[in-house]
């Protein structure tokens, strides 16, 4: 609207309803108000205890002042194609609540983000709320992991990698990606090869290659497709050896190294 | 309340800024506060969206229909009520504060909407309707030189507005003699400074005295008033420019604000009401102003030893759409300095003044020094690389020595004091350079890319405006019709009341500098008052105020030459107040001493006066004044530096008046795959000469090194092959925040310059100069392992990941080219 580049007839201001401010944890899920600020998933010790990767990745969207406005249903509405949420979203398997004249209804982030800010919303719907499932089980690791020019910066490559360990080996694993698409991109073959693996650096070289390979990322003034392409493989490989190390790998502390 | 320093002077004190308290309670007086003149309407700019294109026809008739509106203005308006802009080159293209056939870059104005408010003038200003005939554009400096390059003013036949080849010694025989030459192409980026608060402008026309008032936000050069009056057809003394109390933050761009006070000033004429324009943040993206992109032959020759014998430069200054005064300063405003700190005395320069359909440029902090010493220090480097010298050795043995000082350079400047050796080593002590050399040694050792980057600078202060005049060759400048400009003098008015109470009138426009804080406390010293009990008046009215041609801030020139002008008038008022006191108390002025708002007989302390009834004697008795004596209590001081003169018929000239000294050593490391820059450490000695206060002196280094980081590794006003602009908001230009500024170990050495009254020297631009060409030779050095030069700016994660991909395709990675080879 600053830019003038939309010009709405009408705004309506969603401050004033506090029911969709809420964050609240109900059988295996955790239901956020799309009116919650970044700030308040930030600092939430029951997202904290729930779904770490959300906690790790509002951290990293922009600064105290914008997430302090900033809200995470404006972010999924708004589908900007380098933003956090969208990514983290479909990493995680949420479901998005859309509420319209006809009622409530869900989508799953994966069908919910349609391209470059576009969505499944229809012209008379807002999205009232996302719902997470929660993640924070034994054996369970995540990892948001983003390369921005400056701090706060909108991440020319982010990647969220959410996984669980059973027996030393991959049980599950969800790689997504943002900044590198017209929205957030799944990589379900590259975590696909890490199911059954013991974490190991080649594994994560594996899975970073795949990774890179379901994109073609846009070139602009902060990075060339190129740098992008690449920087997918090294994001989703620290990613992954992040959420490892925080699965529990060698007892919770050990260094990821070249497997055998 | 502070005590005074052991010295019992408040000068060098850290004393907090008496401006902080209204400026971070949002207290400040800003150009948009002012309620300057009643019944306002207001303007907004419609602007081109094409980087060059014939305009074939405007129609207003909806904008005019709309709601609100006053007037809309276009080209044909300006054409009719003012003349182009005066530039100092030979052969100027006409430009106007608003395109009037061709639009020549995008975000030129093309129309003004008057409305009464600014959003029913956006409104209408969408309504108005241009129809464009869109011409091949050009952005590239060398290529718009080049034949058949799309040309911006047709009348001309070339962009290159401007192309001067300068010699001083005997460049040629230093390069036949060299063991080595360095050789290099670089690109220097364009970049701005965007202070916080960007451009605004309230005018009226007032036909029955046929005068201009101006309101807005700058801060000098007052040289410029005569431009914009000779542009506005109006004699001197029907302009007037009145400048608010506080400006947000100027940092050279400000500068250029005078084509816009112009543009509102023949808006208000032609609508027949008094205009208000308050830029907004993408106009200042597009159209305010900024430094040059530069690109840059840099060749250098040396001896096997080391030593600098001689230097050659070409280079093409890209001034955007039109060149705006004081441009072509891009290239000549250090031209005293073009050496650095170096001894070298044969030095070639073939510089090109090139107009391309970028936006325009002006002074930007550190104004061309950082486009002068990035290739000429990243040259040294290279050449340490090739001879086996470390970085700092080659510079040692390049430097002006202390003993030298006064320094005469060969392009004409005098460098004043220094001790730059001794700077350079307090450098490597406080970085600790063999210990960081080690830590590279280790880091290498295990694949890390980590790099140390030394730069040095001369920082010069208090420009000389006669520098321009380099634009005309000799042969012109000795025509009888050409009349010869040097000056850079400042005047300062102090007045005191009956009751002792001082007033200084500082004739600065301060944007956040301290001005105020500074000039209570030299007058503090001056007067043995305190700090508190001096006013400083910080508004400045061109018609009511004595004011010197070379007026403002700009050039760093608050320290130097406003402080001794400051000082000069304390002393005319002391001076005055001791007479007086001498002739009441029959004794001689030199037996009296101040203190504690006393006015006493050193040794006999019975016999004194009190200071503020000698300040009610000399308003109120004038039966009681020295014979002679006029009565009142205020004093005009005109400080001026005797060497700031018109250039000589071999082009020398000295450029600015004082010259101050930078020595930096940058320590990063980048990540090995991603190539994001981390900083280990960084060490900034300064020698401005006497530091009046060092708070306000560590506050200065912070930000002007932010400047330099932003230019060095994150700001850039980048521009697609078609003109359009594709940094044109915050998410696309990025200013560093405090996140990316390191923490800085900042040290001073102090060398007094001789030639001001406090021994101080500007610090306003300093590590701006040098902090890029620094980070760039750390970058290099981090990358020279892989066979990685660096040749441009910014340096960008995604550029150097390129970089190092095309240098593993090559077989045989050479840094640079080179040629000589006679090295053993």
């Amino acid at each position: 609207m600053n830019m003038r580049l939309t010009r709405p007839k009408v705004l309506v201001d969603l401050n004033r309803l506090p029911a969709l401010g809420n964050i609240e944890r109900q059988d295996g899920w955790l239901h956020i108000g799309a009116m919650t600020r970044h700030s308040d998933i930030e600092l939430s010790s029951m997202v904290q205890e729930s779904c770490p990767l959300l906690q790790e990745a509002a951290g990293h969207i922009g600064y105290p002042a914008i997430r302090n406005r900033g809200t995470i249903g404006g972010s999924v509405a708004h589908n900007d194609p380098a933003a956090t949420w969208p990514a983290v979203l479909v990493c995680l398997g949420a479901v998005i609540e859309v509420t319209g004249l006809r009622g409530v209804r869900v989508v799953p982030a994966a069908e919910f983000f349609r391209g470059i800010f576009t969505t499944a919303l229809e012209s008379e719907e807002i999205v009232t709320a996302v719902r997470v499932p929660v993640t924070a089980h034994p054996g369970a690791g995540s990892s948001w992991v983003q390369l921005s020019r400056r701090v706060g910066d909108f991440p020319m490559v982010g990647v969220a990698v959410q996984l669980a360990l059973s027996d030393g080996r991959i049980a599950s694993a969800a790689i997504a990606m943002t900044g590198v698409a017209d929205g957030p991109v799944f990589a379900a073959d590259a975590a696909a090869v890490l199911l059954g693996q013991k974490p190991c650096v080649e594994v994560f070289v594996t899975a970073g290659r795949m990774a890179q390979a379901v994109v073609d990322p846009p070139s602009d003034l902060h990075a060339s497709g190129e740098y992008r392409q690449a920087m997918v493989a090294v994001m989703t490989e620290r990613a992954l050896a992040t959420a490892c190390q925080r699965a529990g790998v060698g007892g919770g502390n050990g260094d990821i190294r070249p497997g055998t | 309340m502070k005590a005074p320093g052991p010295s019992g002077r408040w000068i060098g004190q850290p004393l907090p800024r008496r401006e902080d308290r209204r400026l971070l309670t949002g207290a400040g007086t800003f150009i948009d506060d002012i309620e300057a003149i009643p019944n306002v309407y207001h303007a907004a700019v419609v602007r081109s969206p094409h980087a060059h294109a014939r305009i074939l026809r405007i129609d207003a008739s909806r904008a005019l229909a709309a709601p609100g509106v006053r007037g809309v203005v276009t080209g044909e308006d300006f054409k009719r009520l003012m003349k182009p802009l005066p530039v100092g080159i030979e052969r100027p293209p006409a430009y106007y504060p608003v395109a009037v056939d061709k639009a020549r870059y995008v975000g030129e104005p093309v129309a003004l909407v008057v409305a009464e408010d600014r959003y029913l003038a956006e409104d209408a200003a969408d309504m108005v309707e241009v129809e464009y005939d869109p011409l091949p554009a050009v952005v590239d400096p060398e290529a718009a030189a080049r034949p058949g390059a799309p040309i911006l003013h047709d009348d001309l036949g070339t962009n290159v507005v401007l192309h001067r080849e300068l010699r001083y010694g005997d460049p040629d025989r230093a390069f036949a003699e060299a063991d080595l030459v360095m050789r290099d192409r670089f690109v220097f980026p364009k970049y701005a400074s965007t202070p916080l608060e960007t451009y605004g402008v309230i005018a009226r026309w007032d036909p029955s005295e046929g005068e201009y008032t101006i309101w807005s936000n700058f801060h000098g050069p007052f040289s410029m008033h005569s431009v914009v009056a000779s542009a506005l057809g109006v004699p001197g003394n029907r302009l007037r420019f009145i400048t608010p109390k506080d400006i947000g933050g100027g940092f050279g761009i400000k500068t250029s604000i005078f084509p816009s006070m112009a543009m509102i000033a023949v808006t208000a004429r032609a609508v027949g009401v008094p205009v208000k324009w308050i830029e907004d943040r993408r106009e200042h993206l597009l159209s305010s102003s900024s430094g040059t992109d530069r690109v840059d032959y840099c060749d250098l020759a040396f001896r096997k030893d080391g030593v600098l014998i001689g230097y050659r430069r070409k280079w093409y200054d890209n001034v955007g759409g039109y060149i705006r005064a004081p441009e072509p300063g891009c290239s000549f405003r250090p031209h005293g300095n073009t050496v650095g700190p170096y001894a070298v005395r044969d030095v070639a320069l073939d510089i090109s003044i090139v107009v391309t359909n970028k936006s325009l440029t002006g002074p930007n902090r550190g104004y061309a020094c950082q486009h002068l010493y990035f290739p000429i220090e990243r040259l040294m480097d290279e050449a340490a690389a090739s001879l086996g010298l470390d970085p700092v050795e080659i510079r040692r043995r390049n430097l002006i020595g202390p003993q030298q000082m006064p320094y005469k350079t060969p392009t004409g400047g005098v460098y004043d004091a220094g001790d730059y050796p001794l700077a350079l080593q307090r450098a490597v002590e406080c970085a600790d350079y063999e210990n960081l050399r080690r830590r590279q040694a280790e880091a290498r050792a295990q694949g890390r890319l980590f790099g140390i980057g030394v730069a040095l600078g001369v920082d010069p202060s208090v420009s000389n405006m006669g520098y321009v005049a380099l634009a005309y060759p000799p042969a012109s400048r000795a025509k009888p019709q050409y009349k010869p400009k040097g000056a850079a003098n400042e005047v300062c008015q102090i007045n005191v009341d009956p009751l002792g109470r001082v007033t200084v009138l500082l004739p600065s426009c301060p944007q956040g500098q301290g001005h105020e804080t500074v000039a209570a406390q030299i007058v503090a010293d001056e007067l043995e008052v305190h700090p508190d009990d001096v006013s400083v008046v910080s508004e400045f009215d061109t018609a009511s105020r004595v004011w010197s041609i070379t007026a403002g801030s700009y050039s760093s020139r608050f320290a130097s030459v406003t402080s001794s002008a400051i000082a000069g008038a304390a002393r005319m008022i002391r001076e005055k107040v001791l007479q007086i006191a001498a002739h009441q108390l029959e004794c001689r002025p030199g037996d009296l001493e101040i203190s504690c708002g006393e006015i006493r007989v050193k040794g006999s302390p019975s016999r004194s006066l009190k200071f503020h009834h000698v300040c009610g004697i000399a308003h109120w008795s004038q039966d009681r004044l020295p014979p002679g004596m006029d009565p009142g209590l205020h004093a005009t001081y005109t400080f001026s530096f005797e060497r700031a003169l018109p250039p000589d018929e071999r082009d020398k000239v000295q450029s600015s008046q004082t010259y101050g000294f930078l020595a930096e050593i940058v320590a990063v490391e980048l990540d090995p795959r991603t190539y994001a820059l981390k900083f280990h450490k960084y060490v900034s000695v300064h020698d401005s000469g006497s530091v009046l206060n060092p708070l306000i002196v560590e506050g200065q280094i912070y930000g002007s090194a932010a400047h330099g980081i932003g230019g060095a590794i994150y700001e850039e006003l980048a521009y697609d092959e078609q003109g359009q602009l594709l940094a044109s908001t915050f998410a696309d230009y990025l200013v560093p925040g405090p996140m990316e500024i390191p923490e800085i170990a900042i040290q001073h050495v102090v060398s007094p310059s001789p030639w001001t009254l406090l021994g101080s020297k500007g610090a306003g631009e300093s590590s701006a100069e040098t902090l890029p060409a620094a980070i760039a030779n750390a970058v290099a050095d981090a990358l020279r392992p892989l066979g990685v030069a660096v040749r441009e700016l910014p340096i960008t994660p995604s550029k150097v990941w390129h970089w190092v991909e095309a240098a593993r395709r090559t077989t045989a990675p050479s840094a640079l080219n080179r040629e000589g080879g006679r090295v053993p």
